[in-house]
């Protein structure tokens, strides 16, 4: 009578929840610490400011989680395709759209702006998670291999050339763990890994030394410059002029301002910070409005709450990564642990990327970190991958 | 390895899924691991480093200028003052497409201060700012052109009276509503904590003002440019004048500059204190239009007037020719001519205004007295080693002659009575040969070469005012102390420093430098030299009608190739009044003044112009009697004298 109230109440992952509204707090305090902007009067109106609309986003994503808990992760696997291919058609949709900041990322509709390719992370991996739920013996087939790289290269190609490099990237060690742990022969990884690391490093020399190996595969100009301020390397070739290589200095210097701005930012916050909303890279606007709630909120918060504060972040997001790995690991089946490895590592890749982008450990990519960048697509989206994360601990005893 | 595991296994978890677990989340906590491994070299080790640099970005010290202190005249008539500098500004909004116009009445008002009518057309195009990275349009521009109060209201005055359109009347009543709204607030100001020094009289004073400049100087570790005193006044009150700079430590915005709620500390600057001269404007003006008019008929080179109170050494009035507007001080650097001030920095043999001091020191020694005969040679002097010529043949003159003809040949003979000796200390004791201390820079002192460096033939040219070199203010000083009973008084320029609020802060009291020669002796030359001012003597035009003059004249022949030249002289007349109870010395210089360069005929009627009228000015009692000197009874002139305490020259 009250079974599905107590198979709730032993199965809800407490822990996981509380390091997510941990984490949720953390990112709305610090999205109204990077938004409210000095010395101007804000004229919105207070449903218009940015934490209200995050605010919204997350408890919308927090209704659709639980929503997905209702039905057993195999009915949502069994209609994982459709998700798929609905992504699929939103992703073609998304490049009719006009350019935003030089890129077509966006479906406007009405007030509300979607991103449809964090969407299309969780369906890939929905729909990956089913086509490797298979038997073993199936996955040693090559072809079926292939079938699975071109479920995930799919999606890969569409969000590249929106552009976002970032987000299309980050499908590669999704897809790699989720087929490494779902038991794809060792063989066939080695290679596909060995194959994407020669094209990485190539595309890496091209860019840095000019020596035109790949002309096909050729990067957006300004990812290029990102590359080259990662390395540290001049933007101007090897055969520029003395007046190009000034203006590549220039050009370089525009570039590595938000990186620069960020690592002093981190660096300046010290053991405990400088406190909320009194940062002064932050507040003073050194560290540009325009990505400090977004792509640059650790900086932010290690600016404002010092080594404690990144430290606090760092450790709600390893929890959920370990309460993530032990739902994948005790889960029903393989269908489970490999749809919790793969939300798992997307959470992981998002993290480390975009805080490695934020203290030059990673060249700078437009990941959100989970959670607590704000965007109302990338939170929405991830509280719907931790529902299902949650069913696959909700359901791993069918009784 | 997939062969080991077994669908019939009865754990669901199949170990080679286990290990790739296993493997998987070892490479999650080494991914964590190496992000906690760099925030601590960030955050802990680098700490201090990114802290500097972040402050080094965003603190900032703004500095608040002093106002400097003003200058005054005895009585309080604002002789160097500060006007606050605004920046003008315009709104674009109200300007819209009369910004062609409106550039060419602002270009037209301003054009003095070489405001072009290109540049401000350029400003007035429309401007575009960055807000929140978009690209707005902001209706409020500098013009880049600093402005007084005056200029800005003139400015607003002739722009509202500027024909915008040929026939207002005939434009629509919007249109017409427009033109005056732009009228009203196109054009309008900003202040900023700037000052730019006035002279509100321009020239006057000019060279004891002197001006300031603009000049960077190191502050607090900091290049600034601040308002410092180059010359005059300026220069050597500038600590008393320029107050204490005040300061702001505060955040800065990129793109918005200063932010107020960011101020931590915010010290007022301190405004510099006055300065009280002991010029007498309404003198000093006389002493100028008086000395502009004797330029204009004599046309010399440079020449120089000084007013001395002799009691007290205050100078009322100082002036030199030529001069500059103190106002425009990159003209007087470029012009270092028309700045010099004359009164202290000019040396030239005096010539025969000289012989006073070696008359007054023959009468202070006793080796002669007033009515003492010397014989003149009938102008023609030697000894067989050297010549000395009148210029007029005398034969047997008594002391009071020979200074009232100016007699070369008689003045050698009275003082070779002295000796070379006791002349020098004399000499030295008048103030010669070192500078007087007045409290203005770049005073030189004149050259006295010393006595045991004096050939035979020296004596005789010292006694005449040749082979030493005295500056205008020296033979005034030397002069008003004879006015004085034999005391030097050292000059004086300051009379007091006040606080900005009036109230006194120090007082300058007047300093005796000593007592040059023995108060007997001053009654006897001041007797002699009042015949220099007489039917008798060589300053006929500087006798007054009412008061009795003591003077001497001086007509110096100046070195050319090394040769002394009949073309070029040095005119000058120094001299006291009332000659009995001494109110006012005036000195006169004319330097290279054209035709026959006699002090009697230049510069005595300039003195006598300006003695009138400061005698007037100064409310100073008539003469009551006037009578030829030597039937002056003696005891009359001895009761309004103190006899001298000591004597050492």
């Amino acid at each position: 009578m009250n079974a599905p109230y107590n198979r709730w109440n032993q199965h809800v992952d407490w822990v996981l929840w509380l390091a997510l509204a941990g984490l949720a707090v953390i990112g709305l305090a610090f999205i109204y610490s990077a938004a409210s902007v000095h010395g101007l009067s804000d004229p919105q109106q207070w449903y218009q400011h940015r934490f209200v609309k995050q605010m919204f986003a997350l408890g919308l994503g927090l209704v659709l989680a639980g929503a997905l808990c209702l039905v057993d992760y195999h009915l949502i696997a069994r209609w994982s395709l459709v998700f798929y291919w609905a992504s699929i058609i939103l992703l073609l949709l998304v490049l009719l759209f006009d350019p935003v900041y030089g890129a077509r990322r966006w479906i406007s509709v009405g007030p509300i702006r979607l991103q449809p390719s964090e969407f299309a992370k969780i369906a890939t991996i929905c729909a990956l998670g089913n086509f490797l739920s298979r038997p073993l013996d199936e996955l040693r087939v090559p072809s079926l291999f292939f079938q699975a790289l071109g479920l995930i290269g799919l999606p890969f190609c569409l969000i590249l050339i929106e552009p976002d490099l970032g987000s299309s990237l980050v499908l590669i060690p999704v897809g790699l763990v989720m087929m490494f742990v779902a038991g794809i022969p060792r063989t066939f990884l080695s290679r596909l890994v060995g194959g994407a690391a020669l094209v990485m490093v190539l595309v890496v020399i091209d860019t840095l030394f000019y020596p035109k190996l790949l002309p096909v595969v050729q990067l957006e100009e300004y990812q290029k410059n990102r590359l080259r301020v990662y390395f540290g390397m001049s933007f101007a070739p090897p055969d520029a002029t003395p007046t190009e290589k000034r203006n590549a200095e220039v050009e370089k210097r525009r570039f590595t301002y938000n990186v620069d701005q960020a690592l002093i930012s981190v660096g300046s916050g010290g053991m405990t910070g400088k406190g909320w909303c009194q940062g002064t890279q932050n507040a003073l606007g050194y560290l540009p409005k325009t990505v400090a709630h977004n792509d640059f909120i650790f900086s932010v918060i290690a600016e404002e709450w010092g080594f404690l504060g990144s430290m606090a972040v760092l450790c709600l997001n390893a929890v959920v990564v370990i309460q993530g790995l032990r739902i994948a690991s005790q889960a029903r089946d393989r269908m489970g642990r490999v749809i919790a490895t793969g939300v798992v590592m997307l959470w992981f890749s998002h993290v480390f990327i975009n805080i490695g982008m934020n203290i030059r450990l990673m060249p700078v990519t437009g990941l959100p970190l989970p959670l607590l960048s704000d965007g109302g697509s990338s939170a929405l989206s991830f509280m719907v991958a931790m529902g299902l994360l949650q069913n696959v601990k909700l359901y791993k005893r069918n009784y | 390895m997939s062969n080991t595991s077994r669908p019939d296994r009865v754990v669901p978890v199949q170990p080679l899924q286990l290990q790739r677990m296993l493997t998987f989340t070892v490479l999650l906590m080494v991914g964590f691991a190496v992000v906690i491994g760099r925030l601590i070299y960030l955050q802990a080790v680098r700490h201090e480093y990114y802290l500097a640099k972040a402050q080094e970005k965003t603190r900032r010290i703004y500095l608040r200028e002093s106002e400097r202190g003003k200058i005054m005249d005895r009585q309080g008539v604002l002789l160097a003052t500060n006007q606050r500098i605004r920046i003008l500004c315009a709104n674009l909004a109200y300007i819209d497409r009369y910004n062609d116009k409106m550039a060419r009445a602002i270009a037209e008002y301003l054009e003095h201060k070489g405001v072009t009518e290109e540049g401000i057309r350029q400003r007035l195009e429309l401007n575009y700012v960055t807000v929140k990275d978009k690209s707005v349009l902001d209706p409020h521009v500098r013009l880049r052109v600093k402005v007084t109060d005056e200029e800005y209201n003139g400015l607003k005055d002739y722009i509202a009276q500027y024909p915008f359109n040929e026939h207002p009347e005939l434009l629509p009543e919007s249109e017409q509503d427009f033109v005056k709204q732009m009228k009203r607030w196109a054009v309008f100001v900003e202040s900023v904590d700037d000052f730019k020094r006035l002279y509100p009289n321009g020239t006057m004073a000019a060279h004891t003002l002197g001006f300031t400049q603009s000049r960077e100087e190191v502050w607090s570790g900091r290049t600034v440019f601040l308002t410092k005193g180059i010359e005059g006044i300026e220069r050597t009150c500038d600590e008393w004048l320029r107050g204490a700079i005040g300061w702001r430590e505060t955040e800065r915005a990129p793109g918005v500059g200063e932010l107020r709620e960011y101020r931590y500390r915010d010290l007022s600057p301190r405004s510099g204190m006055n300065v009280v001269l002991t010029l007498d404007a309404g003198i000093q003006a006389i002493v100028e239009e008086e000395l502009a008019t004797g330029v204009e008929t004599s046309k010399p080179m440079s020449a120089t007037v000084i007013v001395v109170r002799p009691q007290t050494g205050e100078i009322l009035g100082m002036a030199s020719y030529p001069t500059f507007n103190p106002n425009k001080p990159v003209t007087a650097i470029n012009n270092g001519d028309a700045s010099k001030n004359r009164a202290i920095m000019d040396q030239f043999e005096p010539g025969s205004t000289f012989k006073i001091v070696s008359i007054a020191s023959a009468l202070s020694e006793g080796t002669s007295r007033l009515n003492d005969t010397v014989y003149c040679e009938n102008g023609q002097f030697s000894n067989g080693k050297w010549r000395l010529t009148d210029d007029h043949s005398y034969g047997n003159l008594s002391v009071m002659e020979v200074l009232a003809k100016s007699s070369n040949i008689g003045t050698y003979k009275v003082i070779r009575e002295v000796g070379s000796q006791r002349f020098f200390d004399y000499i030295r004791g008048f103030g010669f040969g070192q500078p007087t201390g007045i409290q203005l820079p770049g005073e030189l002192g004149g050259k006295v070469h010393h006595v045991n460096d004096w050939r035979d033939v020296t004596m005789s040219r010292v006694a005449i005012g040749y082979t030493i070199s005295v500056t205008p203010l020296q033979i005034t000083m030397a002069m008003a102390a004879i006015a004085n009973g034999g005391r030097l008084m050292q000059p004086m320029i300051i009379d007091r420093i006040e606080y900005p609020d009036g109230r006194t802060m120090t007082k300058y009291d007047p300093h005796l430098v000593r007592q040059v020669m023995t108060e007997q002796s001053t009654l006897d030359i001041t007797k002699a030299l009042s015949q220099v001012v007489s039917d008798q003597g060589t300053a006929r035009r500087a006798e007054l009608e009412k008061y009795t003059v003591a003077g001497k004249t001086g007509t110096a022949r100046k070195i050319v190739n090394g040769r002394y030249t009949h073309s070029k002289h040095l005119a000058s007349f120094v001299g006291f009044l009332p000659a009995e109870a001494p109110e006012i010395c005036i000195s006169v210089m004319f330097n290279e003044p054209e035709g026959r360069g006699y002090g009697g005929i230049h510069s005595a009627p300039v003195f006598k112009l300006i003695a009138e009228r400061v005698a007037n000015y100064l409310n100073l009692k008539p003469s009551e009697w006037y009578m030829p000197a030597e039937e002056m009874p003696e005891d009359l002139i001895v009761q309004t004298r103190v006899m001298p305490v000591h004597f050492q020259p």
